[in-house]
């Protein structure tokens, strides 16, 4: 699915929410009715909530996708049946909304959580987010950029260049770590994991923690562990301990990998640190 | 600045031409497949299946349809680059015609507990409570609740209008499951796909139908997943060597530890954020309390099987067994108290008790007729095969270096539960289901031995034969009761004039369990015709008559005796009596003094005792 397409999930899921639940209340019989329903029950909210978590692995988010839905709706079921408030169509009502709410936290700006709090009440206008869009530099990581705290995480992220939300934000000040989705020269160096994403192009040399990228960079890298996404293209000398080029990644460059990380003894890095380029193949 | 390389060379476009032509055509023929299985079904006479089942009534073409099926799945799945949508849709459309059929070939709902779930969800749906009183189901009525929620949602009158499609739903979740086990354990395309091809066709049990049981499976297998995906150590960077100290013998540990030390080798799995795993973590206690909320058993199988892993320095999380633990017993310290406080006995009766429990899971229920004798042992095979595979290939692994320690974990963790209980004669059963995901993934390594080598063609053509071997199995073992567990509209329009004729609080006696209790759950009381096997095999319609005089309710209210077709099959099927003992015994009590028809049609009779003779005894 396309960016563009993926971005629209969340509204669609919310719009379909509240429509489930607005015919909750009502009398009518239809399969479309069923239908709708049926998508809202089984799929809206977990859907909405695996956006947040961004696992790359589309069987297991899928699968927990419907698990959490049908969670949700049996906690609320069962608090109304054990608080003897039993009324589902207000249940889906106050489902649809926590549904509508993670999904619009998936379009809101950047914010402190100050404002983000007067944001919900209305109190203060949407204002312009602080990188904004069409603007694609990665503003702060220009030359030396040392552990920015407002880029997401590699399973989380929302990009720099354009707003991001505020769970993100949340996520940044957890996980540290840099996320490039715009062109940008220059040089990154932190002790983080930096993300290129489908739409950065770096030309820069990069120094972290670990590196993922799924656009391009053109530049020597260095760091414990480097993931090329499908997709992917890194041109440059590569120095890391582990190394994973998906189907479809490209490097071009030479390539130094040490016999061992000396801060990671775990069975798994020992065993990958002999393991050539590989194809992760499901 | 280095040139940026292009992403395409030029021989791509060709190449993605024929690609998609191939994917254009793998799709085309699983369309076509589904029209010949939608007009071989058109064929089938439900009402001539035997005590074979299903299979005795499919025609050839039904066969070739799922040969087509088996033919693209297994081309994409050997193909030099896999092609998961291929894959995935043909792997759907064998779900929906291995778990699908019954409901295009039978009018009414299948499957006699459905009805009963159905009528607890009703029950909840119209009085907003539950009672732990009335039964067991409710002290863990999670799943009857939800089932509540979502026919007020939908505005539909019973879950009876799509409990059929609950096998085809479920097994495409669990399939969901086993793919992320099998991706985070292994890393590799073939042996997910396969793992997953040989859970359904190995899915014999038939407990995916509308019941507790079946979606908390689906939750285990998800928290399953969570777990290897979040917490396992070759996904986490910060795992130490593990060093096994509660293993007494030095030797034994050090050889353990080496064969751990090659788990899940060949997984790539990038790490996950600490934000993520705890977000996770918070889902895996969200599907724990849903799961303890809603089923009785699959609590403790968490249990078992996060002990093990932990045991064994497989997770991270070594906290998760105490979790799991605490979930369990807050939920039957607080919810469930009603139904543990009467039946400790029949809880803990079973415990250590091996050689009883197994007992009663195997040769207790090993009786029928013939024809339902082979069935049964086709289970059997069916079970002993697809364990036998997952051990040839643990065995296998291992002469590669690899030892699959946690998935062999996840498979073994289980069967504990056995000496714990007999649940019913069940256990061994639900054993199977849990230790199903694992062992398919095992038995899928058994062809894939070395996951970073190309395929061999031995091994793909036995990985071919095995499992069309298992599909043929999987008919018999799956659908071998098919004569009892379909409906005909006789006999739900039976069901339907006795809830008219019958006031509330009625006796309804029974010779076996029939469709009932799907609405107004608590309008009748059922109860089973004492001695009946006897009572059968002499056609004796008076002791029957006296039976019901004796157990008339004080009340004064009416009794009943219902006799349906399924009755007459379950009969002919499972106790060992001749064929038409049922029908015999019918045609006395139509002539036994006491009894009236009140209802009769093709496939039910309804008899009310007579007020005369009745009464409090």
């Amino acid at each position: 699915m396309s960016s563009r397409m993926s971005s629209l999930v969340p509204a669609a899921l919310a719009a379909l929410s509240l429509v489930a639940a607005v015919s909750a209340f009502s009398d009518m019989q239809s399969p479309a009715r069923v239908g709708v329903a049926m998508l809202f029950l089984f799929l809206a909210p977990g859907v909405v909530l695996m956006q947040y978590f961004e696992l790359d692995d589309l069987a297991l988010s899928a699968g927990l996708a419907v698990a959490v839905s049908l969670s949700a709706d049996m906690v609320i079921g069962g608090v109304m049946v054990y608080t003897h408030l039993w009324a589902p169509q207000y249940g889906a009502a106050v489902l649809a909304g926590l549904t509508a709410v993670l999904a619009a936290g998936r379009y809101l700006p950047e914010m402190r959580p100050r404002e983000h709090a007067f944001a919900v009440m209305g109190l203060l206008q949407r204002r312009e987010a602080r990188f904004g869009r069409g603007r694609p530099t990665a503003h702060g990581l220009s030359g030396a950029a040392e552990a920015p705290r407002r880029t997401p995480s590699p399973e989380g992220p929302e990009p720099v260049g354009r707003p991001v939300s505020a769970a993100a934000a949340w996520q940044q000040a957890v996980a540290a770590q840099v996320f490039i989705d715009a062109e940008m020269t220059g040089e990154v160096r932190t002790t983080s994991d930096v993300v290129i994403g489908p739409n950065g192009v770096v030309n820069a040399r990069v120094e972290g923690a670990r590196v993922s990228v799924r656009g391009r960079l053109n530049g020597n890298v260095r760091c414990e562990a480097l993931h090329v996404h499908e997709h992917g293209i890194v041109t440059g000398d590569i120095d890391t301990d582990r190394l994973i080029v998906e189907d479809g990644g490209q490097i071009d460059g030479s390539c130094t990998m040490p016999r061992q990380m000396a801060d990671s003894p775990s069975p798994n890095a020992r065993r990958e640190d002999v393991a050539a380029p590989t194809a992760q193949e499901v | 600045m280095h040139p940026l390389p292009e992403p395409r060379p030029a021989i791509r476009p060709l190449r993605g031409q024929l690609a998609a032509a191939r994917v254009a055509i793998a799709l085309l023929v699983v369309a076509g497949a589904m029209v010949i299985w939608q007009l071989a079904l058109s064929d089938v006479d439900v009402l001539q299946v035997t005590d074979l089942g299903l299979a005795s009534v499919l025609p050839a073409s039904w066969y070739v349809a799922v040969g087509l099926l088996a033919a693209v799945f297994f081309n994409a799945l050997f193909a030099s680059r896999p092609n998961p949508l291929v894959m995935s849709v043909s792997l759907a459309a064998v779900i929906l015609v291995l778990y699908g059929s019954t409901h295009f070939v039978e009018q009414e709902p299948h499957f006699l507990v459905t009805y009963r779930h159905a009528g607890i969800a009703d029950f909840i749906l119209h009085t907003g409570t539950v009672d732990p009183t009335l039964d067991a189901y409710f002290s863990w009525p999670g799943f009857f609740i939800l089932s509540a929620f979502i026919l007020r949602i939908t505005g539909e009158a019973s879950l009876l209008n799509f409990s059929d499609w609950a096998p085809v739903v479920l097994n495409a979740l669990y399939v969901l499951c086993v793919l992320s086990i099998a991706k985070s354990l292994t890393g590799n395309t073939r042996v997910a796909w396969l793992a997953a091809w040989l859970f359904v066709v190995a899915d014999w049990i038939g407990q995916d139908y509308y019941s507790p049981q079946g979606f908390n499976l689906f939750l285990y297998l998800a928290a399953v997943a969570i777990v290897l995906r979040a917490f396992h150590v070759a996904s986490s960077a910060s795992s130490g060597r593990p060093n096994l100290r509660w293993l007494p013998v030095g030797a034994i540990r050090r050889r353990a530890v080496a064969l751990l030390e090659t788990d899940a080798g060949d997984a790539q799995l990038a790490a996950l954020s600490r934000n993520v795993r705890v977000a996770l973590l918070a889902a895996l206690v969200v599907l724990l309390a849903v799961s303890n909320a809603s089923h009785q058993l699959t609590p403790f199988a968490f249990v078992a099987a996060f002990f093990a892993l932990v045991l064994f320095e497989r997770i991270s999380l070594r906290g998760l067994p105490l979790i799991a633990v605490a979930v369990s017993a807050a939920w039957i310290s607080f919810f469930a108290v009603g139904y543990w406080s009467g039946h400790l006995s029949d809880i803990v009766g079973g415990l250590g008790s091996l050689g009883s429990n197994v007992g009663q899971n195997v040769s207790g229920r090993i009786a029928g007729s013939p024809e339902h004798l082979l069935v049964l042992r086709m289970r059997i095979l069916m079970t002993v095969a697809i364990w036998l595979l997952a051990g040839l290939g643990v065995i296998r692994r291992l002469r590669r270096g690899r030892a699959d320690a946690t998935l062999t974990l996840l498979a073994v963790a289980p069967f504990p539960l056995v000496a714990a209980q007999p649940y019913g004669g069940e256990m061994m059963l639900r054993v199977y289901l849990f230790a199903l995901a694992p062992m398919a993934v095992l038995a899928a390594l058994l062809y894939f031995p070395d996951v970073t080598q190309p395929v061999k063609v031995w091994n793909a053509g036995a990985a071919i034969i095995s499992s069309l071997l298992l599909f043929a199995g999987f008919l018999f073992a799956r659908y071998g009761n098919e004569r009892v567990d379909y409906y005909t509209p006789d006999e739900t329009a039976g069901i339907a004039a006795m809830y008219n004729l019958a006031p509330d609080g009625s006796l309804l006696y029974q010779v076996s369990a029939a469709p009932a209790q799907y609405k107004d759950y608590t309008k009748f009381q059922f109860m089973d015709i004492p001695n009946v096997v006897q009572d059968l095999q002499n056609d004796d319609a008076a002791a029957v008559v006296a039976s019901m005089q004796q157990l008339a309710p004080a009340s004064g209210a009416p009794s009943y005796l219902l006799v349906t077709r399924s009755q007459k099959a379950q009969v002919d099927m499972f106790s060992g009596l001749s064929a038409g003992s049922l029908d015999r015994l019918q045609i006395a009590l139509e002539r036994a003094p006491g009894l009236e028809t009140v209802f009769k049609n093709g496939d039910t009779e309804l008899f009310e005792l007579a007020p005369t003779s009745g009464g409090s005894a």
